[in-house]
């Protein structure tokens, strides 16, 4: 048997449900056995909370009721892949520094580091768990203090997850691009629970790109990643989701950064069936810095959602969110992010700003920005907009001789160019430039 | 009488006041110069007492009483007084409003009765008829959408005011055209008397065109290099700094 | 503002005291229930009131519904559970139960409002301020009720209204705030006591500001005071609610209601001064619990409602003021300034629910965090759908003095439609180094910088206050940062 499935589908599942899912998969050896105690932990979080109700404050302006009734199939095995099937996803700059996901597992064979070798070592997690039990320890004491009920239904049903560690001083040749294939799966939806847990090392600097351009149907994709920063080390992710079907699709990151070191994200997406990006971040040491830009153009009745923690934790560190919404049709947008600065967090900076562009009565944009200041000497800000297109520059746009499309075409595209300009992969903004910004104005 | 002797001052526990010594006499007038980075900004907030350029040594007296031990309030009630190079904005507080009450405290601190704010206005509208100034940015708060000028006629409006014992002018010739320094100037020596001593710090030779030293002092790299007449200011104008660093090495 | 200091020599007096001026209690006889709440309660309530039925109804329907709430969490506040049996829920001064003029109430009464400083005596009295003042529960006195019957206005006691002007309370009692709206509101709805009514009749302009200052008396009484006010078509009237308790050493309970009805072209400005005893400063103990439901409807088309907040009180602060905009192009405004100091504690903000078109909406801010206190702004804007062309502007600024008290902001930013527009910002810092030396290098000590930067901070709002509490705010925030330093 190749797939095993998460029954009861059509009514909302109980823990109990979930539980009995569990063991079912568990006798049917769907499990690593490595990761068999984080599986365990994410259960027991899970059992504590269920799946998130309208009540549940990390899921106010997120409606996943149908997530909790749908039935899944868990791939046991994936399902078969070539490796010319994978290099036909991969950008042309990480043919040699990827790691591969087929159905939610990872993929050694179909990995490939050899650019990277010198300053990257990636193993299969359960490898890692054996091979360095302070992975384990760190993994599982995260996963322990986990309150998010969907990134802990990823700690009990995750398979086999990846490590990653860039070596301290080391500056990674290239780009490296993680890519999460699924395959059609007809009769049930598939449910797919990538892990990566990815140590950059002092000083080292890496680049990763996270993308996803292909439609895989009905599927639930439920990601988490755990990510240590340390000193001085300089890391960008960028996050192109550009299908807009009918998936679930959860995306969780967490970080930890040491002293001076650099994390920024930039995500850019179109939205799905229902989209979540959460980011928990903290800033454990003095002098660390850290941005998120992310841009969500969304139609039809994409439902976006992004969820931000950032705890300021050390005097000196920084945070930057920029959250750009364009809303179309029936589509929602929710953007829920809190900055706490913590007690002796002195010397603290912080800014947050959401911006949405509403361009149909039907579209629904819900933003909390939320700041929570416990230290004195701190310069901290937060804005948050609901609006349209300046009229008075789309006229003067007219009055120049462009039409009113142009015009509109023109100012979507500045609108979002504030974010895809961070993008400095050439070959992750071509892949922007030509779908996002082409797409606008539609 | 101002007295300062061996004073070592920093910034974030760097010394950048190496041992300055200088004695400031009733109604004199004296004049700080030097390059950028000399030290100049430093010695004026140590002895206005801003928290973050603390003195590590030496001292510093007003007729007799230690300025070092006071808080900054205090030795502004004690008779010193500095003119911002940069006066900042205090949104929401009415400048007339501010003036009344750094004006009751001083009047507090001798004993005498506070002016109540229709005496005060007596008291401004003559300062003001002095220094030949206008009303209408009194009615604004605190150097808030002041232009530069205006930032610095207010600075010297406080001192009338406050008629302090030395006054520091800190830089009050930057960001002034010609015409705005002239009468800056001007003003600053209609308040000039017998008990007022002037510390006029400066980068540039040309306000001591208008108010007349009667000691120069070279400051460089946290020392006082040389000290001498009005004819200091001269040599400085024809050998600039440089000949000064030279002679301190 | 030297000729409103001159107005209010009371007000002055009472503020220059250093402690809380307030903390005395008057030796007096009352007539008080036992502790406790049940239905027998609120209806013992009611019968001594001697209500109609619909308004026993209405208490009732509210006690149910209060029976089967929780009390909310949500709020960024954190205190011991509250014993709702432990309180009792109806005190009134004993000798007789309603005053028809000055001559009837009892002395130690009088003499409590001159140490609090209002001006009951007509002699005394401010010149234009009308004052129905509430010692506990029951209304004692009405002022000015002469110069505004003459324009057809009505200010009394919602008492008194209950039995004079049935028809208009039922119209519009609970038709803001419903019996069952909130947990607090549903405890006020069954065993409110008193409050104020005001009616202003259409085309009319009240010639004068209206006022109320809360007393709040009886060891352990809970306050529930219930307050109306109806704007009918094209007309004005500004209010002013004060607000100051004797200090006892357990804790006070105050959940009251007002409710705002401005019909079209109608404006009603509402304005707060909120000083109830904070606890004591060192532990927070015996101060008051604020837990406020206070709503207006723009009911009518270019209505406007205004509500300005100074809060510098009570141990725990719990307050939204709120605006439905229903009527189209009406206009809702929130004006706060939040001080906090000592252990205080507020969780305050506002709502502004959008749904006529054109409506537009504004919300100014000022949180000030200093001790160990805290204070959360919480604010929430709807743009519904179909309220086509409407605008919001917010602005919350938050100051902390000190390192160890902290503020927080929880905005809520929903909904939308394809030309309305919502603008938020916000921003948290400490007082400036700068501007603190400034100050001091004039002279001024550092306490009395601290305070006039404060001051500066808020005086977009405190402007926005009538001239007579302008000086009165000023001077309470100077008077709470007494001590404070950054």
């Amino acid at each position: 048997m190749n797939a095993v499935a998460i029954k009861r589908a059509g009514t909302v599942k109980t823990p109990d449900d979930v539980m009995a899912d569990f063991r079912e998969l568990l006798v049917n050896g769907c499990f690593t056995k490595e990761l068999v105690g984080l599986n365990a932990v994410g259960l027991e979080n899970f059992n504590q909370t269920g799946f998130p109700g309208r009540k549940s404050e990390k899921f106010t302006y997120l409606d996943v009721s149908d997530l909790a009734k749908a039935g899944f199939h868990l791939r046991k095995e994936p399902s078969q892949t070539t490796p010319s099937q994978v290099e036909a996803q991969l950008l042309p700059s990480t043919h040699k520094s990827r790691v591969v996901f087929v159905d939610g597992i990872y993929m050694e064979h179909l990995s490939d580091i050899s650019a990277i070798r010198d300053q990257v070592e990636l193993l299969p997690l359960s490898e890692a768990f054996t091979q360095f039990p302070e992975i384990k320890d760190t993994t599982l004491q995260r996963a322990i203090h986990e309150d998010d009920p969907i990134a802990n239904l990823n700690t009990a049903f995750t398979i086999n997850g990846a490590h990653l560690r860039i070596k301290d001083g080391e500056q990674a040749q290239a780009p490296i691009e993680i890519l999460f294939l699924a395959a059609r799966y007809k009769a049930y939806p598939l449910f797919t629970a990538p892990r990566l847990v990815i140590d950059v090392g002092r000083g080292a600097k890496v680049d990763f790109i996270i993308k996803n351009t292909k439609e895989y149907g009905s599927y639930l994709h439920n990601s988490v990643m755990d990510v240590s920063a340390r000193e001085s080390s300089d890391v960008n992710f960028y996050h192109i989701s550009l299908h807009s079907g009918p998936a679930w699709r959860f995306f969780k990151l967490n970080v930890d950064q040491y002293a001076k070191s650099s994390v920024k994200l930039v995500n850019v997406s179109t939205g799905s069936r229902i989209s979540r990006y959460a980011y928990d971040w903290n800033l454990k040491e003095p002098g660390a810095t850290m941005e998120i830009r992310s841009l969500a153009t969304l139609s039809n009745k994409a439902k976006n959602h992004k969820y931000a923690t950032v705890r300021h934790q050390a005097p000196g560190c920084s945070s930057r969110l920029l959250f750009k919404n364009v809303i179309n049709d029936e589509a929602r947008s929710s953007v829920d992010s809190t900055v706490i600065v913590e007690p002796g967090a002195s010397g603290s900076f912080s800014e947050q700003l959401i911006r949405n562009l509403l361009v149909s009565d039907k579209g629904r944009a819900d933003n909390k920005p939320n700041l929570m200041i416990h230290a004195d000497d701190v310069q901290c800000s937060h804005g948050a907009t609901i609006g349209q297109l300046d009229e008075e520059i789309l006229f003067y746009f007219m009055s120049r001789g462009l039409t009113r499309d142009e015009a509109a075409r023109s100012l979507l595209n500045a609108f979002a160019r504030e974010v895809t300009n961070s993008i400095k992969e050439p070959y992750a903004a071509a892949v922007v430039d030509e779908t996002i910004l082409q797409r606008r104005g539609e | 009488m101002l007295v300062i002797d061996n004073l070592v001052a920093g910034f974030e526990g760097m010394d950048i006041l190496k041992g300055i010594s200088l004695t400031v006499n009733k109604g004199e007038i004296h004049s700080i110069m030097g390059p950028n980075g000399a030290g100049k900004s430093t010695f004026s907030k140590t002895l206005v007492g801003h928290p973050e350029y603390p003195a590590s040594s030496g001292s510093v007296t007003l007729d007799g009483k230690n300025l070092l031990e006071m808080e900054p309030d205090q030795r502004a009630r004690e008779g010193l007084f500095m003119a911002y190079q940069n006066p900042v904005e205090i949104p929401g507080v009415n400048n007339v409003e501010f003036l009344r009450m750094a004006y009751n405290a001083k009047r507090a601190h001798l004993g005498l009765e506070e002016a109540d704010p229709m005496d005060f206005q007596d008291i401004i509208q003559e300062k003001m008829g002095l220094l030949s100034m206008s009303g209408v940015f009194m009615e604004r708060d605190v150097n808030e959408g002041y232009s530069g000028g205006e930032k610095k006629k207010n600075e010297i409006l406080q001192m009338a005011v406050l008629e302090p014992k030395v006054a520091i002018l800190d830089e009050i010739d930057s960001g002034l055209d010609i015409d705005a320094l002239k009468v800056v100037a001007e003003n600053i020596m209609k308040l000039k008397n017998e008990n007022t001593a002037l510390i006029v710090i400066t980068h540039y030779q040309r306000l001591l065109d208008y108010i007349k030293p009667d000691h120069i002092h070279i400051l460089s790299q946290g020392r006082i290099v040389k000290s001498g007449g009005p004819e200091l200011a001269l040599e400085l104008e024809s050998t600039g700094y440089n000949g000064f660093n030279t002679e301190a090495a | 503002m030297s000729e409103a200091t001159q107005l209010q020599p009371e007000v002055q007096q009472l503020l220059s005291d250093k402690e809380y001026k307030f903390g005395f209690k008057t030796e007096i006889d009352s007539d008080t229930l036992p502790k406790g709440l049940n239905e027998r309660v609120v209806r013992e309530i009611s019968r001594r009131k001697e209500e109609p039925d619909s308004v026993l109804d209405f208490r009732l329907e509210a006690y149910r519904r209060w029976l089967e709430m929780k009390e909310p969490t949500w709020a960024h506040v954190d205190y011991p559970p509250i014993d709702f049996q432990d309180f009792s829920y109806y005190s009134a001064p004993k000798n007789k139960k309603k005053y028809k003029s000055l001559d009837d109430v009892p002395k130690e009464i009088l003499e409590t409002f001159t140490k609090l400083g209002i001006p009951l005596d007509e002699q005394k009295r401010i010149s234009n301020v009308a004052v129905d003042a509430v010692f506990d529960s029951v209304s004692v006195a009405t002022t000015h009720k002469k110069k505004l019957a003459e324009a057809g206005i009505i200010f009394c006691s919602i008492s008194e209204a209950m039995v004079e002007y049935p028809e208009l309370i039922e119209k519009y009692l609970g038709s803001v705030v419903p019996a069952g709206d909130n947990f607090y509101s549903a405890l006020n709805s069954a065993v409110f006591t008193d409050g104020s009514f005001v009616y202003i009749p259409p085309n009319t302009k009240c010639p004068m500001e209206l006022s109320t200052y809360f007393r709040m008396n009886e060891k352990e009484t809970g306050q529930f005071e219930r307050t109306l006010i109806v704007a009918a078509e094209n007309s004005y009237v500004s209010y002013i609610e004060g607000c100051t308790a004797p200090q006892f050493d357990t804790r006070q309970l105050h959940a009251a209601v007002v409710e705002l009805v401005a019909l079209d072209n109608a404006e009603i400005k509402y304005s707060t001064v909120q000083n109830w005893y904070p606890g004591d400063k060192e532990t927070g103990a015996g101060g008051i619990y604020n837990f406020v439901t206070k709503r207006g409807i723009c009911k009518g088309k270019n209505s406007k409602i205004s509500w300005t907040q100074i809060e510098t009180g009570s141990a725990i602060t719990w307050k939204y003021p709120s605006c439905i905009l229903r009527g189209d192009n009406s206009v809702g405004e929130f004006y706060s300034v939040a001080l906090t100091t000592g252990h205080q504690q507020a969780d305050t903000g506002t709502k502004m629910l959008h749904l006529g078109k054109n409506t537009r909406s504004v919300i100014i801010s000022k949180g000030i965090a200093a001790d160990t206190s805290s204070n959360a702004y919480r604010g929430r804007v709807l743009m519904s759908p179909v309220a086509a062309g409407s605008r919001n502007f917010t602005q919350c600024d938050s100051l902390l003095v000190g390192s160890k008290s902290s503020a927080h902001t929880f905005p809520y930013i929903e909904g939308g439609n394809s030309s309305s527009r919502v603008e938020h910002e916000a921003s948290t810092s400490k007082i400036s180094e700068e501007q603190l030396m400034y100050l001091m290098q004039r002279g001024i000590s550092k306490e009395a910088a601290v305070s006039t930067i404060v001051n500066g901070f808020c005086k977009d709002i405190f402007d926005r206050l009538p001239m007579e509490f302008t000086v009165e705010a000023e001077k309470l925030l100077s008077l709470k940062l007494e001590g404070v330093v950054g």
